[in-house]
């Protein structure tokens, strides 16, 4: 697979510019960090790269094909973890995993193994109203791994993880490079982006 | 582990689009409790009152108007290209909702769990789609009805099929712009409610100055605006349905929020929710402001000018101000009986917009906390500006209902000022109080008391300025 290349992304807010003319690339098997304070615009340019923002200049691609949301294509080889996910207050974890990898055509890891690594099994009959913060955020990572995936997007991926959690994550992400994934996260956490990132992309000064 | 309907087949390609819905349809009717029964019968429940409440609304609304008309006869010209020119406007405001809404959207769940997957996106929206376009076609066919009743113009099946037609339209047409990345979303909103002002405002100026007015047509256009609104329609349709493969996420969330604050605004029976919402979009918006420093001198000078620099940014309140005097001078054209209520009613909805900063600080005691002072005296100072706004309007508006009495210009305008400010500081829902059984069904007793908290003042008012002029 070519590689995940943002080219003169802006976004603005009104008069208020986020994002200005960004650019990088992440390659297949790397992962690239966006590195910036709050506020900087890091949750900004990955809604930007999923299509869950529209920016208001730049183009997103992988190799030469330019991005869209509505593309069926890129939907199914670009996963994403963010903020904003919510849930069905009537399904269950296992059924929601279920769920997103059926309609992937199961091209993703097993669900019951997703599970056990997340250690959601216990939780796999609840519904999301009675989720931990922490088990919310583990079901959001969860979704990005029943199904294939060439880029994986995830913003702050540590939050609300404890220290096996994050050491999980990191371990994770090593093993994503090594199928080929390229991963783009923004991140907080000094040591999770020191183990495993291939290019850093600062924003917001 | 429960055993579920969800269990994925094996194979990599994703499955048919209507193979997943029906799966999940499926694994989500085993946790409701809710049968078909229960949704016919609130269905049911529904339509009746709509039908109910809805002729009592409509037949009283006509008597009403029949009433204004028949005791101060006006110019049927102007009356009537008053009215063509309000349509009009109302239209580019119903454009503009339809696109601050999507109209499509998706809830957050299902971007997370289906657009997100390679799901054929004209498969998940197109049951949307046909909801949109059915529930604004016949629901503009029964407005248009409706209308047609309330002006007792006969002519009914015209006046639906024009609904009818400008419904699909408008629902067609706002989708097919929401699938553009070329088109601008908002030109027919400000093109009609432009065209329409400048028509309201032209007929008030000849009126007004040359006592002149153009005439009315002599036979009805109804139905010549019905049969030209069916080619847009179909044409638009087309366009839409072929248009919906290419709405992307970004489009389809927007006005999901806006939908997740009015549901919850009535689901919990607050409505300051979907206030917040709106003003936050407003805001947002803005995005950056200048900043700058502000005059020395006491905390209220500084407060002021804090509340100042809010109307400075907040255009659309100012537009929203001019706006209003406009429809009162065209109100006193049109229906003369009426012009001194609707100066009482627009004035508060002018003022109400500048408000901001009262509405602000009267929901965060923290907020006030921080700046210090008693309640009283931020409140107080924050009412300056909406108190000011009221008044200046007020004076906009004299020439079109007359001055009346110096005293009674003074008590509308305190009486404004007060209702401003008794709607902007409604404290916050409480939903442990009393309960009143009413022929709706239960209604908190502090929901009354939101609703009410301002509108109670507001109606006085209108009552003394009937009384007295």
């Amino acid at each position: 697979m070519d590689a995940l290349t943002v080219e003169g992304l802006t976004r603005r807010f009104g008069n208020l510019v986020v994002l200005d003319g960004l650019s990088f690339a992440v390659h297949p098997g790397q992962v690239g960090a966006v590195l910036g304070a709050n506020g900087s615009g890091k949750t900004t340019l990955l809604r930007c790269v999923i299509g869950a923002d529209r920016p208001d200049e730049g183009v997103v691609r992988i190799g030469a094909k330019r991005i869209y949301e509505t593309d069926a294509w890129a939907r199914s080889i670009m996963a994403a973890a963010l903020d904003d996910i919510d849930f069905f207050p009537d399904l269950s974890v296992y059924e929601h995993l279920a769920l997103l990898a059926y309609a992937h055509g199961d091209g993703g890891d097993p669900v019951d193994e997703v599970l056990g690594e997340l250690g959601l099994e216990g939780a796999c009959d609840q519904l999301p109203i009675t989720l931990s913060s922490g088990q919310r955020r583990r079901l959001a990572l969860a979704s990005c791994l029943v199904r294939p995936r060439k880029v994986l997007i995830l913003d702050e991926p540590e939050q609300r993880l404890d220290v096996a959690g994050r050491a999980w994550l990191t371990d994770r992400l090593l093993r994503e490079k090594a199928a080929g994934t390229a991963v783009l996260m923004a991140s907080h956490d000094a040591e999770l982006v020191d183990a495993v990132a291939d290019v850093r992309i600062g924003i917001g000064g | 582990m429960t055993t579920t309907a969800l269990v994925p087949p094996p194979g990599t390609a994703p499955p048919p689009s209507g193979e997943l819905k029906a799966r999940l349809r499926k694994a989500r009717r085993r946790h409701r409790n809710r049968s078909m029964g229960d949704l016919l019968t609130d269905l049911y429940l529904i339509a009746f009152l709509i039908a109910i409440y809805g002729w009592a609304a409509v037949d009283s609304a006509g008597d009403f108007l029949h009433r204004q008309v028949a005791a101060a006869p006006a110019d049927p010209g102007a009356r009537y290209w008053i009215a063509v020119g309000a349509g009009l406007a109302l239209a580019g405001f119903v454009w503009q909702g339809l696109t601050a809404v999507g109209p499509l959207q998706v809830g957050p769940a299902v971007q997370s769990w289906l657009a997100s997957t390679p799901l054929s996106r004209r498969a998940l929206l197109a049951p949307r789609f046909t909801g949109l376009a059915l529930a604004a076609a016949f629901g503009a066919a029964l407005l248009g009805a409706a209308g047609a009743a309330i002006g007792r113009s006969g002519g009914y099946g015209w006046a639906a099929l024009a609904g009818l037609a400008w419904g699909t339209t408008f629902a067609a047409g706002t989708v097919a712009v929401q699938a553009s990345r070329v088109l601008g979303r908002r030109w027919p909103a400000w093109s009609l409610a432009g065209a329409g002002g400048l028509l309201v405002l032209l007929v008030v100026l000849a009126h007004d100055l040359w006592d002149w007015a153009p005439a009315a047509p002599g036979t009805s256009l109804l139905p010549a605006v019905a049969v030209i609104g069916v080619l847009p329609a179909a044409v638009l349709l087309v366009l839409a349905v072929r248009a919906l493969p290419l709405i992307d996420r970004a489009s389809l969330s927007t006005g999901a929020r806006f939908a997740s604050a009015a549901s919850s605004a009535i689901l919990l029976l607050d409505p300051s929710m979907l206030a917040a919402v709106v003003e936050n979009q407003r805001w947002r918006a803005v995005g950056r402001v200048r900043s700058r420093r502000f005059r020395r001198g006491p905390r209220w000078w500084v407060l002021l000018q804090a509340d100042l620099r809010r109307v400075g940014r907040t255009r659309a309140a100012l537009a929203w101000w001019a706006v209003l005097v406009l429809a009162v001078y065209a109100v006193a054209v049109a229906l003369p009986t009426v012009g001194g209520a609707v100066q009482v009613i627009a004035a508060y909805l002018a003022a109400d917009r500048f408000a901001g900063g009262l509405r602000g600080i009267s929901r965060s005691a923290g907020l006030r906390r921080a700046i210090g002072g008693s309640d009283a005296s931020l409140k107080l100072v924050h009412l300056v500006v909406p108190a000011l706004a009221a008044t200046l309007w007020w004076l906009a508006t004299v020439p079109a209902v007359g001055a009346g009495p110096l005293w009674l210009a003074a008590l509308l305008v305190v009486g404004v000022a007060a209702t401003v400010y008794r709607a902007a500081t409604r404290g916050p829902m409480a939903y442990g109080g009393a309960v009143a059984e009413t022929p709706m069904g239960a209604i908190p007793v502090d929901l009354i008391r939101q609703v009410v908290r301002g509108p109670d003042l507001l109606f006085v008012l209108v009552a003394v300025q009937l009384l007295v002029r």
